[in-house]
């Protein structure tokens, strides 16, 4: 079920006002039934799986509070090798069959591995991400391993954030579940404008700037320098304001029913350094990786060359985590590398000793914006040698023919406008106020008009919900 | 208070949601849902666009009697002919099928039986390639797993049909038509579904022109595959015929495009009905249409002929009934 569809509005609605009308006993079970129903609207059958790994992390957690010294440990194992194990199947299995066929074919033989014909469950990555942060918890002691299947199964399955995060941590979720969450309006208030702010994003920006980007990014034959340098920006601000718009619809339904979730993004592109932007893109995936990577290699406590190769390494297994395709692992790679420069040019060449003025800081925010950017190109290409051909036109400004555009000209100014504004809406603006009720409705109402009028509603699937 | 205003929101969001987003329930409000989406024209109910709105009514009742009692005649049919009425149809019985199920039997008392094939262009490909459900005398295979139901219960069109459930009165229409309005005029753009006809007086749903789809009239069409076509037409015949037919017919309403733009923007006609119908291998007799149907036989919002392509059409056919008695007819128009 799309958070921009008429059936999530609906299915909202029902779930959220049941919820408040039952007992707080029964509501976890509501939030579990209507998560299976969100789950299944997908591909029913894929729910299988989703319950066999619950009830492996269950009994897996269960047992490592239980155990101690090694068989701790085995558990532990057993539940990862479990979650990564079905990650591997569904998500790498065909793309290390791919590449391994290529070495076959170099040695001018057939590659004897079958294909699995498989559709990789929606929002897998995700899911699975948050399971294991679960086990790791309770065997790190953090966590206290949850007892009650039902809501274990919650937490694993909780609808707002089931398919595209944030990737939650068990301390901040499951305690939520157990706690009463009385109606209050002005948290209702609160959330409601995050979502209607949240399906702006998606149906005006996001799904209006995929027009030029999709038309560009699949014909790159034809387009010219100009029009795949402005698709690469308009990609920028497109899978941003697709995935933040998720996650605020996300976090927004979530809050009216009392249960807080982390946010996800801080205006990222308002960054003035690379490990900035990273402290504010998809937080919940950055401290994920941190906490259950880059901190267990050594972290910063590791030599200096040990920490780079640790910080690059992060990076090509979160490029890897998005996709299986080494565009996705060249943007891991070239992200590991910004960092690493960054950190090598603070140590070794610029060392800040005054408070950066303005322009200083606008130039950095742009300077960032522009490897940002260059690196999406490999994330939104459909291969390697098109990412590759898309840089070569851009960088040789093939500028001749002209732009190869899907918009008339308003539809050009008026992406640029709707960009603008969000940027001024974002740097003045973080949050909505809605103390007021008057501004509230006038607000929330506006938004909803201007998303229905100007948006563009073509069953467009959230980028993020393919990991 | 609030409980209060937490049901009002829960009852009708429950049962919009329920009725929506299951096939199961669909089915109970399926012929009220068409009419809704479908009143203005199936193309409209796409692009809402209000200068191409027009009223699609319901099939009109025929108040004239049989004149042929003994004749049964059977049809094999698609929206085409879902459009018009059984008592259109002047033999004394009439059994109306889709193409998903296998021949209906021929009726044992009638003098004549007549069995009549219609499918409308964009389905020929999928609908004469593959005839084994015919054959194996079975419907066709759909609902039979466990996975299958399911998809039933978590309908994948729910949006199409919430839509229609919601958005049918007066007010929402409006809506609907100033966004199509500020699309078109502003940003120069309709619905991704729908085409406009080369004069800007028709709309043409997108299957039948995208060459990507079988559908399309400008998808390119083998030699090999009309003789594949012809094959499993000629089985069907002979079918047909053991089944205790009399007479069997082949009619194929065009796709709108294909007899008002032939050459839509630049891309070539396939010329699938001519291919078919004036193949010489072709045993089964045919009803024609592309012969005699123009623009004015179709509605301008809907991929269907109009109320006066159906009378055209009804004139062939109720000419076939009536020559019965006589002899096998050739239809003039």
């Amino acid at each position: 079920m799309l958070f921009n569809s008429l059936q999530f509005i609906l299915f909202f609605a029902v779930v959220t006002c049941l919820y408040f009308l039952l007992r707080q006993q029964h509501r976890w079970k509501l939030l579990l039934m209507a998560s299976c129903y969100f789950y299944m609207v997908f591909k029913p059958v894929y729910i299988l799986i989703l319950l066999l790994t619950i009830v492996i992390d269950y009994f897996a957690g269960i047992y490592i509070e239980k155990s101690e010294g090694a068989r701790r440990k085995n558990y532990l194992v057993i539940s990862l090798i479990t979650n990564l194990g079905i990650l591997a199947i569904f998500k790498y299995y065909n793309f290390f069959n791919d590449n391994v066929g290529w070495l076959f074919n170099l040695w001018g033989s057939e590659n004897p591995i079958p294909y699995l014909n498989i559709i990789l469950p929606i929002g897998l990555s995700f899911h699975t991400f948050q399971a294991m942060s679960y086990t790791i918890e309770v065997y790190r002691g953090h966590q206290k391993a949850e007892k009650h299947f039902g809501i274990y199964a919650l937490y694993v399955m909780y609808y707002p954030q089931l398919v595209a995060g944030p990737i939650e941590r068990p301390q901040n979720l499951l305690p939520q579940y157990h706690q009463h969450h009385f109606f209050e309006w002005e948290r209702t208030k609160s959330g409601l404008m995050m979502m209607a702010f949240g399906l702006f994003k998606k149906v005006v920006v996001a799904d209006r700037l995929a027009l030029f980007v999709d038309h560009s990014y699949n014909n790159i034959n034809d387009s010219n320098g100009l029009s795949l340098l402005i698709a690469t920006v308009f990609f920028a601000f497109q899978i941003y304001c697709d995935f933040s718009g998720y996650s605020e619809i996300a976090i927004g339904a979530s809050r009216i029913m009392g249960i807080e979730l982390m946010q996800n993004f801080d205006r990222p592109y308002q960054s003035k350094t690379i490990s900035e932007f990273w402290r504010r893109w998809h937080i919940s995936l950055s401290s994920w990786f941190r906490d259950y990577l880059y901190i267990p290699l050594g972290g910063n406590r590791v030599g200096e060359f040990k920490r780079y190769f640790n910080l690059f390494f992060v990076f090509v297994v979160s490029g890897f985590w998005h996709g299986a395709n080494w565009t996705f692992l060249i943007w891991g790679f070239l992200h590991g590398i910004y960092l690493i420069i960054a950190q090598l040019k603070d140590k070794y060449i610029f060392k800040r000793i005054r408070k950066a003025n303005w322009f200083e800081n606008l130039v950095s925010m742009i300077f960032i914006f522009i490897i940002a950017d260059f690196a999406w190109i490999f994330f939104r290409a459909n291969n390697v040698t098109d990412a590759f051909a898309i840089i070569g036109k851009i960088s040789t400004l093939s500028f001749e023919n002209p732009i190869l555009s899907p918009y008339n000209s308003f539809e050009n100014i008026f992406c640029l406008i709707v960009i603008g504004v969000l940027y001024i809406k974002e740097f003045y603006l973080p949050v909505i106020d809605t103390k007021s009720n008057v501004r509230f409705w006038f607000i929330f109402v506006l938004l909803g008009f201007l998303s229905y009028i100007f948006g563009v509603f073509n069953s467009n699937q959230f980028i993020y919900f393919q990991f | 208070m609030k409980k209060v205003l937490a049901y009002i929101i829960l009852i009708p969001s429950l049962i919009i949601l329920l009725l929506g987003s299951s096939e199961y329930t669909l089915n109970k409000v399926k012929p009220l849902l068409e009419y809704l989406q479908n009143r203005n024209g199936d193309t409209y109910r796409l692009c809402n666009l209000k200068a191409y709105k027009q009223q699609v009514p319901l099939p009109l009742n025929s108040k004239t009697p049989p004149s042929k009692p003994k004749v049964h005649v059977s049809l094999i049919g698609d929206s085409f002919s879902w459009k018009i009425s059984r008592s259109d149809y002047q033999s004394g019985t009439f059994t109306h099928s889709t193409w998903r199920r296998p021949i209906p039997p021929a009726d044992p008392n009638a003098e004549k039986n007549i069995l009549i094939f219609e499918t409308t262009e964009r389905f020929c490909r999928e609908r004469f390639g593959d005839i084994s459900h015919f054959v194996e005398n079975k419907r066709k295979r759909e609902d039979t797993t466990t996975m299958d139901k399911l998809k039933k219960v978590f309908s994948f069109n729910a949006e199409d049909n919430l839509q229609s459930i919601l958005f049918f009165d007066p007010i929402s229409l409006f809506l609907r038509e100033q966004k199509a309005a500020i699309n078109q005029q502003w940003f120069g753009r309709i619905d991704e579904n729908v085409y406009i006809s080369s004069n800007s007086k028709h709309l043409y749903i997108k299957e039948t022109i995208d060459t990507t789809e079988i559908t399309s009239s400008f998808k390119y069409l083998s030699d090999a595959e009309v003789n594949a076509m012809v094959s499993n037409l000629n089985a069907l015949f002979d079918l047909a015929k053991k089944e205790g037919y009399n007479e069997v017919y082949l009619s194929i309403p065009p796709n709108k495009v294909s007899v008002m733009d032939p050459d839509f923007e630049g891309l070539q006609y396939n010329q699938l009905i001519v291919r078919v119908e004036q193949h010489p291998a072709l045993s089964m007799p045919v009803i024609p249409v592309i012969s005699w149907i123009t623009a004015d036989d179709y509605y301008i919002s809907d991929t269907h002929w109009n109320r006066k392509g159906i009378e055209k059409w009804m004139r062939l056919v109720n000419q076939i009934i009536e020559n019965q008695t006589t002899q096998p007819a050739t239809p003039v128009l």
